[in-house]
């Protein structure tokens, strides 16, 4: 437990397994555009990872063991021939970043739909932004509760459930239940035009470094591994590394037998083909099959270490 | 201070001058996800002060339909330019989005989270704070007010729950949230809605922590992020039996 940070801890309360840590700015700021031994050559603009779709965002840093470590917030921009729709705002520390690489993804196109997977600030920060930069847009997904988070675009919000699916023109992206989720109002979607499943909050795994300090629940890579696919990276994430971003970030998943939830994960795949699978905070996974396995193994692995304890 | 006429809504003592309990109400219908299903009526989406000596602490800041309502409240309770701390006790959209109008308003000397890669403001310091799950831990926010932060089992994303010991107040977050405000006893099921896992999840070692929170401290007052506050310390260990039984009821072993 850090103790400089102007809070002072009358000595002698904190009880053990309480930490406190001087979290600011400096230590969660946007992170540097590096480039070193990155294979994205400009991460200022969107990365093209299909035809017809965009991977957008940032990284934000933290320091794992003293080492500047970043994590994804991702928004992934699918275009049809007939409507554009976004996958997750962004993060508001990088609303400029993804506005402009919105703007020259779409090419002098409009954004027609904004799809935030549920609504907390990662992943619906930017929509206030989003809004009025594009004043046609609608805001689709569970959209419950955004009319008290942004009562002035309130007449812009439209429910639609799993199940429901957009002609984009050419591409039909389609709504799905989450599977693995924080909040209960999280949705899934997939675009069936680069056959690709977009997750939100799961399959997001640590690749290549230490794990993080305590106090970190976020899946981190290297500065120069950024915007990366799975198979882009140095060496696929080790079931430990998985388990460790899955317990942390997932709380619940401690105490849950996730064996129905990738069940049903299994049979939703068998119904929609699906070669890229794009969570928010992760790297893009392109090999699909052995991802699964991973991950239904870590989750397995966190939930038989918490009924040991 | 400024004279009440023309508040929108006026702050609530929850104790004595030490405690307000500030925001306003909402419909609670299909389009709230925290919901019970079949379920219309109002319901009140609070923010607390806690005010002592060494000044006050704001917890949690209220929906963003309610900016004007907490912003007056805050000009009702506070001097003009007077420092506040501020804890959110989740970082979900419903108790941060209203700091940058706070800040834009008073000094804003920190806000303190719980997690969640980041918060909204403008330039308060943003200060981390991380109790593991079943503990808690004893800050100073503000020169003399000393409050705990506890960090409960019954939660989903990392969260607080803040009791004051001047005042025996529990501040619960997203936890006690079914008080009706009619005289009627709420069902404490209706405030599980957005706990979907227990379903799946052996939910006693959580039942027994609820009762442990509340069982160890002196508590005079349950004050949840949404729904009426419990008063009085009978009634606040009676709902704390009450919420425990159904975590019992709902839990898949
Ligand atoms: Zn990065």
């Amino acid at each position: 437990m850090t103790n400089d940070d102007g809070a002072r801890r009358p000595a002698g309360q904190a009880r053990a397994g309480g930490r406190m840590s001087a979290d600011d700015d400096a230590a969660r700021r946007p992170a540097g555009q590096a480039r070193a031994g990155g294979r994205v050559e400009n991460l200022d603009a969107a990365r093209r990872i299909a035809d017809g779709v965009f991977w957008l965002g940032g990284c934000l840093s933290a320091f794992s063991a003293g080492e500047e470590v970043h994590y994804h917030v991702s928004s992934y921009l699918v275009v049809g021939s007939r409507a554009s729709l976004l996958v997750d705002t962004g993060d508001p520390a990088h609303r400029a970043l993804v506005l402009d690489q919105l703007e020259a993804a779409l090419g002098g196109r409009t954004l027609d739909y904004v799809f935030p997977t549920h609504p907390e600030i990662p992943h619906a920060g930017n929509l206030p932004a989003l809004l009025e930069r594009f004043p046609e847009a609608r805001v689709v997904g569970d959209v419950r509760d955004y009319a008290l988070h942004f009562p002035e675009f309130e007449g812009r919000f439209d429910a639609r459930r799993p199940g429901d699916s957009i002609d984009l023109g050419g591409r039909e992206f389609r709504f799905l239940p989450a599977h693995i989720r924080d909040l209960e109002n999280t949705v899934w979607g997939h675009d069936s035009g680069a056959r690709m499943l977009f997750v939100s909050d799961g399959f997001s795994f640590i690749h290549d470094v230490p794990l993080p300090d305590g106090d970190d629940d976020e899946p981190v890579h290297r500065p120069g591994q950024c915007r990366l696919f799975s198979g882009e990276m140095p060496a696929p994430p080790s079931v430990e590394q998985a388990a460790y971003g899955t317990g942390r970030a997932l709380y619940w998943t401690k105490f849950v037998d996730v064996s129905t939830a990738f069940a049903e994960i299994e049979r939703m795949l068998a119904e929609l083909p699906t070669e890229l699978i794009g969570p928010a905070h992760g790297n893009v996974i392109d090999d699909v099959g052995g991802m699964l396995a991973t991950s239904l193994a870590a989750h397995r692995r966190v939930y038989d270490d918490a009924r040991k304890q | 201070m400024n004279g009440s006429a023309g508040l929108l809504a006026p702050p609530v003592g929850l104790a004595g001058s030490r405690v307000h309990r500030l925001g306003a109400e909402i419909l609670l219908d299909e389009h709230v996800s925290w919901c019970p299903e079949g379920v219309r009526r109002r319901q009140p989406v609070n923010a607390y002060l806690i005010r002592g000596e060494g000044g006050a602490v704001l917890v949690d800041t209220g929906v963003r339909r309610h900016e004007a309502e907490v912003l007056q409240q805050l000009d009702e309770l506070l001097d003009p330019g007077e420092p506040i701390t501020i804890l959110l006790t989740r970082t979900e959209m419903e108790c941060c989005l209203n700091v940058p109008a706070i800040e834009a308003r008073r000094p804003v000397d920190a806000v303190w989270y719980t997690g969640g890669i980041t918060v909204p403001r403008s330039t308060a310091p943003a200060r981390r704070v991380s109790v593991e799950p079943g503990t808690s831990l004893d800050v100073e926010l503000r020169p003399g007010v000393v409050l705990q932060l506890v960090s409960p089992l019954l939660r989903l994303l990392p969260t607080l729950w803040v009791y004051d010991p001047p005042s025996g107040v529990l501040l619960t977050s997203d936890a006690f949230t079914y008080a009706r405000g009619d005289g009627e006893a709420g069902d404490p099921m209706e405030g599980l809605v957005k706990f979907r896992w227990f379903g799946g999840a052996d939910t006693r070692p959580i039942a027994r922590d609820v009762l442990r929170v509340i069982g160890s401290r002196r508590v005079t007052a349950i004050g949840p992020g949404y729904g009426f506050p419990f008063v009085g310390e009978a009634e606040c260990r009676r709902e704390a039996a009450r919420l425990a039984a159904c975590l019992e009821e709902v839990g898949g072993r």
